[in-house]
């Protein structure tokens, strides 16, 4: 009996165990194979797209509010109801070497008129920049001989290609010697900048 | 007896691991996108839009479902995604997409490709072994607090996928 067990069915008992432990390394080796195929990383080519952005030159000016009144004095100086506010921004190339902002009237002798004949002059009309003494708008820009009024003039550096500045302009209108009839007197104010 | 099964075996593990090679060989996938650029006019001060989308085309070949495909588009420097090559630049935070009409995203994201800067434009599963999809990206560029200088600002955006 031992001799039969020894001789036949060991041998076979061995051969599956062998087969059972074959087929065990072949499946973890397929897992291992399988899972590392799945779990690869695949990348794609690169698709490049080129960017090119163009900031240009610009200089723009905005000023607050859209009137300003005035109760005139028969004979005197009379204040603006509000000052006015400007907000000066620009991009600038770097051969700029300065900036102005200029307020001009639209005539000489008619910054304010009443449209029957009576006028103010704009060397009556005064302002105020940023809080500083009053002048007449009686001097030259590139936008108005004899009717303007610099507010600033600022130097243009490499550290401010790109910036902006808000300033205030106060207005006065003196009606001394004028002897004005009783009427509204209307005018444009302008306010532009300049970059060289 | 015995030698049989093994050789068995042996031709098992031999196909198969030649089966795994051919799986991981085999799988492709291609990103194509249009147009090759996109130009903006900065205003001095705030946000400019690109002239056109980006229609991004991506496609796949794969053995070895389920897949995970993700495109991503990122921008080539965190400090200057554009230059004007004068020491100007707009870093990649001034620089957003959407994806697909969505909302806009700053490319200060992560991805296989590029720490902090980059975009997802999108994460999708599939049981697909093949297959593509279209997908769109727009793209702006904010000025704001910046204080460029006026010129022309170059930079490159590429778009690209992976599948796992």
């Amino acid at each position: 009996m031992k001799d039969h067990y020894t001789s036949r069915i060991r041998p076979r008992i061995v051969q599956w165990l062998q087969s059972c432990g074959r087929a065990a390394a072949v499946f973890a080796l397929a897992m291992i194979a399988w899972t590392s195929v799945a779990q690869a990383q695949v990348n794609s080519n690169s698709a490049t797209v080129n960017l090119s952005a163009t900031l240009p030159e610009s200089l723009t000016i905005s000023a607050t509010p859209a009137s300003v009144n005035f109760t005139l004095a028969s004979s005197g100086t009379a204040a603006g109801s509000s000052q006015i506010s400007i907000t000066t921004a620009w991009a600038l190339l770097a051969t700029r070497s300065s900036l102005t902002l200029y307020a001009f009237a639209s005539s000489a002798t008619a910054a304010l008129t009443d449209g029957s004949g009576d006028n103010i002059p704009a060397a009556n009309l005064t302002g105020s920049p940023n809080g500083g003494s009053f002048s007449a708008f009686t001097g030259n820009s590139p936008f108005g001989t004899g009717t303007s009024l610099t507010i600033f003039t600022q130097a243009i550096t490499t550290g401010n290609l790109n910036s902006t500045r808000t300033d205030t302009l106060n207005l006065n209108i003196n009606t001394t010697g004028l002897s004005l009839p009783v009427a509204t007197y209307t005018g444009v104010l302008t306010i532009r900048a300049q970059a060289l | 007896m015995a030698r049989v099964w093994g050789r068995i075996w042996r031709g098992w593990v031999v196909a198969f691991l030649c089966l795994a090679g051919k799986c991981a060989t085999g799988q492709t996938l291609t990103v194509a996108a249009a147009p090759s650029t996109v130009n903006f006019t900065l205003p001095r001060n705030g946000v400019g839009s690109g002239d056109s989308s980006i229609t991004i085309t991506t496609s796949w070949l794969a053995s070895v479902p389920p897949l995970t495909i993700t495109l991503y588009a990122f921008t080539s420097s965190t400090t200057a995604a554009l230059t004007d090559g004068a020491g100007h630049n707009i870093p990649t935070s001034k620089v957003s997409g959407s994806a697909n009409g969505g909302a806009f995203s700053a490319f200060t994201g992560n991805s296989s490709f590029a720490a902090g800067r980059s975009i997802t434009i999108f994460t999708q599963g599939t049981l697909s072994i093949a297959g593509s999809r279209n997908d769109s990206l727009g793209l702006q560029i904010d000025t704001t607090s910046l204080a460029l200088p006026p010129a022309t600002y170059h930079g490159t955006l590429t778009i690209r996928a992976t599948l796992l």
